[in-house]
């Protein structure tokens, strides 16, 4: 067991775990923060989604030493109120069926859209890998549309 | 919204008094032993029932009685309540209740998520409990302007008195609305005067989603909880022999190492500290009589039964002479194999629940998709009375059926049992998920067809082989007859033909199995409508033209119609396209679609476009109706690409999301539903949207290239997605 200080939405955390531990059982198990979701433990689903240093990145895959000192923003973190405009497009475009994979589809989508603020059908096929087993991958394309126009006009 | 534990609505003494005085409507909610959330509800309100509270602030609390796949059942279920009871879609929230008999689907006589049933089968009843509130709420407000009932109404979570332009919030009624009696048949409101019922209503549960606020129960988290990681014997019905238990138990975060008899787990601080105890956790196992069963071997031996079927064939369905009608049309018989195999369900959220067990009483928190049955699993492998088992139900991270078992519930309980007054939650791995499932059994059909000199079908022999579903869920109980799992969707078309004959030679297999998204018609869609393309093309005769030539129902001709107008049927299509067409009857519901298809020589295939026509009889919900036929689409698709379960040794070889694999975002087609509303009884829509995705596109792979799929997956004959 190690200490960590970990800088996650912007807050400092403490926690004490093995350096291999993934990020994602230190969000979930350590600091009960449980939006991230466990899916496949492989980097696969991509439903642990989190990003590190503005980037999307599979949580269940990444150890703890190495998201030491660098930026976590989680579903959490990503608007007080629920109003990012990412998640105000899910909303419109009722995107979430079974809702499970959707936080990590949710921070695909914002990690993809603060690089590239008017991707194509193309760019979306290319970012957005996550798995969703209920198949609302149509409605996350309009979504991420709709949430470019949104942040576009804001 | 707030975690259902929080407002979980039992049935409190003072409410069971005023139930049992309440006549037809309330009494059945009575038993005692139905239990929900953590026992009482923390804020006690004067007006509660099994189904919906109002708080003192006028919120309207809405609990249902089903489990929340995606299927937008809490969102419907509030709908039929808040729109009798005239409350406000923005002050109400929703949530879960408990387990038992009290909350039972009056269509199936179990509280249980399936067999696409939760908004057909709660209509009537959650309406009138809408409407006995609205009685109650109403009488009290009229009272208190001191005016007649019959001049007031709800509206905005309001009792109002339109002809003096008075109106009293719910929140000011509360305490004397308890005070009517509950009317034994309260008026229905017209279809005119609803507000809800038949409009897309934001989903209430949505805007949790999207925080990552709802709770699953892999998100449960208790004072002191553990979480534990499980590994059961690779071979089905295998069991533990022994287990090392002290070389992982000082690992750090390690708590206790307990064995199960056909699995081991380990109890640790966090899920990952559990699950790197149970990779270094030597344990040896009994693999038992299935060690060497053989998934394709057993297709083998199918596929012969269906040449051979000896003694063991069941008649599923017998019309005229097709021994006779075959025979006759000697070398013009058209005669092939299909084959579908085993399915996992891979839910997205892999099996989990937390328990606690302590004084001889147990709590369970879990997104099952049968409550009682898991209570009473619970109950049975703890060797306690039902009624002190209370469960807490989550959201469901997908069902699909998978959750309709009760493994993982019993799992956890016998877990929770060896570490009383400790709260466990056990969370499998996917590679667990994929290898221990209850899976979609795998089936093998014959079929033989001759035509008339019309082009439609003289004789038709559809002979299926494969394992009973509810064989398995309970032996002995078809006692020797035809299982409707296995059969639904062959026996039961509207195809007209002079001679048919449906038969069944049951096919035990040591694999476990189940239901899967909409069951039998999983796989015998893709069967029938698969022949049904082949004879449409042997007959020379545009496929979509000849079912409508030749099914019999003027509603599924309708639903066919409304296909080709939509999808532009009868279009022009490029060169390595093909368009495909399918549909099916089942829950209900009549579903048709057009997939469009692009094709290259190297069997590069683009799912571009569905189409989708859903005839439910009344669509309650018509934005969700979309999302189910959009959501059936999808994983059929899935399965028609990828899906394949392989058993070797007794074990399954597909560990993980690499190889058993999803459509991704850049592999989903657009797909354009349109909804008919005919007016016939109310029919399902989670699961029929799914059984004529695959037959569409196979269909299509045939109209742009002439080659006939019999047989899923996709990738296994070489086909990948562009």
């Amino acid at each position: 067991m190690q200490k960590y200080t970990l800088k996650i939405n912007g807050e400092s955390r403490e926690v004490e775990a093995d350096p291999r531990m993934p990020l994602l059982w230190v969000l979930r198990d350590r600091l009960g923060m449980t939006g991230s979701k466990f899916g496949c433990g492989q980097g696969l689903c991509g439903a642990c989604t989190v990003h590190v240093d503005g980037r999307a990145t599979r949580a269940c895959v990444l150890p703890v030493s190495a998201a030491q000192g660098r930026d976590v923003r989680t579903i959490e973190g990503l608007s007080a109120d629920g109003d990012h405009p990412v998640q105000q497009a899910w909303i419109a475009a009722q995107v979430p069926q079974c809702g499970y994979c959707q936080s990590g589809m949710i921070m695909a989508a914002v990690a993809l859209l603060e690089r590239n603020p008017a991707p194509s059908d193309a760019d979306i096929d290319e970012a957005m890998t996550n798995i969703c087993r209920c198949g609302t991958y149509d409605r996350v394309r309009q979504a991420v549309h709709d949430a470019a126009r949104r942040q576009a006009s804001a | 919204m707030e975690n259902a534990a929080d407002y979980a609505l039992t049935l409190t003494r003072r409410s069971m008094l005023k139930a049992a005085g309440a006549g037809t409507l309330l009494a059945f909610a009575l038993p005692v032993r139905a239990r929900g959330g953590n026992g009482f509800a923390p804020e006690q309100s004067a007006l509660q029932t099994a189904y919906l509270r109002i708080e003192a602030d006028g919120t309207v609390a809405i609990l249902t009685p089903d489990a929340e796949l995606g299927q937008g059942i809490l969102t419907t279920h509030a709908m039929y309540i808040a729109d009798e009871m005239g409350a406000d879609w923005s002050r109400l929230k929703v949530g879960f209740s408990g387990a038992g008999e009290i909350y039972t689907n009056p269509q199936k006589n179990l509280q249980a998520t399936g067999r696409s049933m939760g908004a057909t089968g709660y209509f009537d009843l959650l309406r009138r409990v809408g409407a006995a509130a609205r009685v109650q709420l109403v009488t009290a407000g009229a009272q208190k302007l001191g005016v007649p009932a019959s001049e007031c109404d709800t509206r905005d979570s309001k009792v109002v008195h339109a002809a003096s332009d008075r109106a009293l919030d719910f929140a000011e009624l509360v305490e004397a609305a308890s005070n009517v009696p509950v009317p034994d048949d309260p008026p229905l409101r017209d279809d005119a005067d609803l507000r809800y019922i038949g409009r897309s209503m934001p989903r209430q549960d949505v805007p949790a989603m999207v925080r990552g606020e709802a709770e699953y129960a892999v998100d449960v988290q208790r004072p002191g909880m553990k979480v534990a990681a499980i590994r059961a014997c690779p071979v089905f019905g295998g069991r533990v022999r022994s287990v090392e238990r002290d070389a992982v138990i000082g690992m750090p975060g390690v708590y206790e190492v307990i064995a199960l008899a056909d699995a081991v787990a380990v109890v640790a601080d966090s899920w990952w500290e559990a699950s790197r105890a149970l990779t270094e956790l030597p344990v040896e196992f009994d693999e038992g009589d299935a060690a060497d069963f053989e998934s394709d071997a057993m297709m083998d031996t199918l596929v012969a039964q269906l040449a051979q079927p000896g003694e063991q064939v069941l008649e599923a369905g017998r019309d005229g002479d097709v021994d006779s009608a075959l025979a006759a049309a000697g070398d013009r018989v058209l005669d092939a194999v299909y084959k579908a195999p085993y399915l996992a369900h891979a839910t997205m959220e892999p099996m989990s629940c937390a328990a606690l067990v302590e004084n001889g009483r147990c709590e369970v928190w879990s997104g099952t998709q049968s409550p009682m049955q898991s209570r009473d699993a619970a109950a049975r492998a703890l060797g306690i009375d039902a009624a002190d088992v209370t469960m807490h139900r989550t959201f469901s991270g997908g069902g699909f059926g998978r959750r309709w078992q009760t493994d993982f519930v019993v799992q956890a309980v016998s877990i929770a049992r060896e570490i009383p007054g400790v709260p466990v939650k056990l969370i499998w791995s996917r590679e667990e998920d994929i290898r221990h499932d209850f899976y979609r059994p795998a089936y093998a059909l014959r079929f033989r067809a001759a035509l008339d000199d019309d082009g439609g079908i003289n004789a038709l022999h559809l002979r299926v082989g494969g394992a009973s579903i509810l064989e398995a869920m309970r032996p002995g109980m078809l006692g020797g007859r035809v299982d409707p799992t296995v059969i639904a969707g062959l026996n039961d078309h509207s195809y007209r033909m002079a001679n048919s004959h449906v038969e069944w030679v049951p096919h035990p297999t040591p694999v476990p199995i189940g239901v899967w998204r909409a069951v039998s018609h999983s796989q015998n869609g893709f069967f029938l409508e698969s022949i049904i393309d082949e004879i449409a093309h042997a007959a020379g005769v545009d496929p979509l033209e000849w079912r409508l030539r030749h099914l019999q129902d003027s509603r599924i001709r309708a639903v066919l119609e409304k296909l080709a107008e939509v999808s532009g049927w009868d279009g022009p299509l490029g060169d390595g396209r093909g368009r495909g067409v399918a549909l099916t009857d089942s829950y209900g519901s009549i579903v048709a679609q057009v997939a469009q298809v692009s094709v290259s020589a190297e069997r590069q295939l683009k799912l571009e476009r569905f189409y989708c026509v859903v005839d439910c009889g009344r669509a309650i919900h018509p934005d969700n109706i979309r999302a189910q036929m959009e959501g059936g689409i999808l994983y059929g698709l899935t399965a028609m690409m990828h899906g394949a379960i392989d058993v070797r040794g007794g074990s399954v070889q597909q560990q993980n999301f690499n190889d058993y694999r999803s459509l991704l975002l850049r592999h989903a087609p657009p797909v354009e539903t349109h909804i008919i509303e005919s007016g016939h009884e109310m029919g399902g829509v989670g699961e029929p949207g799914l059984p004529p995705a695959a037959p569409a596109v196979t269909n299509a792979i045939h109209a742009a290239t002439g080659i006939r799929i019999r047989e899923l997956p996709l990738e296994r004959q070489g086909w990948r997605l562009a």
